[in-house]
């Protein structure tokens, strides 16, 4: 046991040392040649490779790995793009509530969010799912996803599903490298540079929030969304999870999520759930709410009412 | 033994105390209403004495179809039940009136249309009917019912629903439109 653990510190001291070499010959190299911008990209490289975790990360770690992002992004579509990493504002935990009475199917919530989230459209990766029910029925299983043309139907109702920010989200625990975690406002965020694309939370996942990027995302450069954060809708690498984060970069600036600024029906209410004159906390006062799967313990913060 | 008693007791008053800044205050926020007149400005229709000074234009109470001016607006408020003047003062056109005779201005058109649509004025002041602008917090800034419901033909109509996603890979669309494993 002994030996065997020495020799893997043995084997990591020498990968290191590897490692450090030829990062020192090729900084030299590239520096001899008077070649800057060379220098630069190998040194992103090795920062890209041996960048810690979110959490883990200092002040000065956290500056260097935005600006180091905004290269590799400059270089990569050709268009300044902006990476933030604002934390949790104080004293405020985000809920969500949605009026199924005023949801009319339209899917304008889908639209803006994968506008706002730089999501992947080539792989159609979405963070909202509005499901099709006949009334009478909020049994998931007989929903209809796919539904096209004008809406509402005649005797359908529309039930919209995202990420529900559980106060005991089930994905976290099934995480084996902590790359998805609860910030102290409640939003569920994934480090996408430490997700090593187990999928393990997808499967844990009874909400279908998760998604998977199985192919390099494609978003026309045009289209980027320029205002990103760490945390939310900077452009991902291929064979990571993704999911909805409230719009993280939005809300913490006071900001509406993009889906509740879409919503032609006023369907949406999103709110500090700690501070009792937000409209959540009028909804949660004055409704009959219900969540979804509430018998499943994962505590969501995401509330469905009805007129 | 009474100090546990006073304890249980301190613990059940704690239990009690909301989360949060005790010294906020219950309730919804003061709002203000996004004003509606320079919207029908930009629409060319306000002021309305422009036209109705009621001189050349003199109002007509009568009901009749509107063949001159307006007849591209169906009025189909409370299924064709009211009149232009149900809602629009005869005298001072460039007012509204509620039933109770007081006069109301365009911009604050939502306390007219709160006094027969009461229970969605009262979720309208909770921020639980309507729209919110700009941000979730701070200055509560509301959008007016006209800006999304067209007063003279309220309810909202069906629309294109934005394109639905792909069929997961392993699923086929059946003849009803919904997937189903092969």
């Amino acid at each position: 046991m002994t030996e065997s653990k020495n020799m893997t510190r043995r084997r990591l001291l020498q990968v290191l040392g590897i490692g450090s070499g030829a990062a020192a010959t090729l900084t030299a190299a590239s520096s001899k040649l008077g070649n800057e911008d060379l220098r630069m990209t190998m040194l992103d490289a090795l920062g890209d490779m041996f960048q810690n975790h979110f959490k883990r990360m200092d002040k000065n770690e956290v500056q260097e790995t935005l600006a180091r992002m905004e290269r590799k992004y400059a270089a990569q579509y050709q268009k300044d793009i902006k990476v933030s990493a604002n934390g949790a504002l104080p004293n405020t935990r985000y809920g969500y509530a949605l009026n199924l009475s005023k949801c009319k199917g339209y899917r304008a919530c889908v639209q803006a969010c994968v506008a706002e989230n730089n999501q992947s459209r080539d792989s159609e990766i979405q963070y909202i799912r509005v499901v099709e029910l006949p009334h009478g029925t909020y049994n998931l299983e007989h929903g209809n996803h796919y539904y096209e043309g004008e809406v509402p139907k005649p005797d359908h109702t529309y039930f919209p599903i995202q990420c529900q920010q559980c106060d005991n989200p089930p994905c976290v625990q099934a995480c084996p490298v902590e790359a998805t975690w609860q910030e102290p406002d409640g939003i569920v965020v994934i480090d996408y540079d430490w997700c090593i694309g187990c999928r393990y939370c997808q499967a844990a996942c009874p909400y279908w929030a998760r998604k998977f990027n199985w192919n390099e995302p494609q978003i026309p450069v045009e289209e980027i969304n320029p205002e990103t954060h760490y945390l939310s809708n900077r452009p991902r690498p291929k064979g990571v999870m993704e999911k909805c984060t409230f719009c993280l970069h939005r809300v913490r600036q006071q900001r509406m999520p993009a889906c509740q600024e879409a919503c032609p029906t006023g369907a949406r209410i999103f709110g500090n759930l700690l501070d009792p004159q937000s409209e959540i906390r009028q909804v949660l006062a004055h409704k009959n709410v219900f969540r979804l799967k509430e018998d499943l313990n994962t505590e969501p913060k995401f509330w469905y009412f009805t007129d | 033994m009474h100090l546990f008693g006073l304890l249980v007791l301190l613990a059940c008053f704690m239990w009690g105390t909301p989360p949060g800044d005790p010294q906020a205050q219950e309730g919804p926020l003061p709002f203000t209403v996004d004003p509606r007149k320079p919207v029908l400005e930009d629409n060319g229709y306000f002021p309305c004495t422009d036209c109705h000074d009621n001189d050349s234009q003199k109002s007509n109470p009568r009901v009749r179809k509107l063949d001159d001016e307006h007849d591209d607006w169906k009025l189909n408020h409370g299924d064709g039940r009211f009149w232009c003047l149900a809602c629009h003062d005869s005298e001072n056109r460039d007012k509204l009136v509620n039933r109770a005779g007081e006069l109301i201005d365009f911009n604050a058109s939502h306390e007219l249309c709160g006094d027969c649509h009461f229970q969605q004025f009262r979720d309208f002041k909770l921020g639980i009917h309507g729209k919110r602008l700009h941000q979730y917090a701070g200055d509560r800034k509301l959008t007016a019912c006209a800006a999304c419901h067209n007063v003279h033909d309220p309810s909202i109509k069906p629309k294109m629903a934005w394109q639905p996603p792909k069929v997961r890979t392993g699923l086929h669309m059946s003849e009803k439109g919904v997937a189903h494993h092969d």
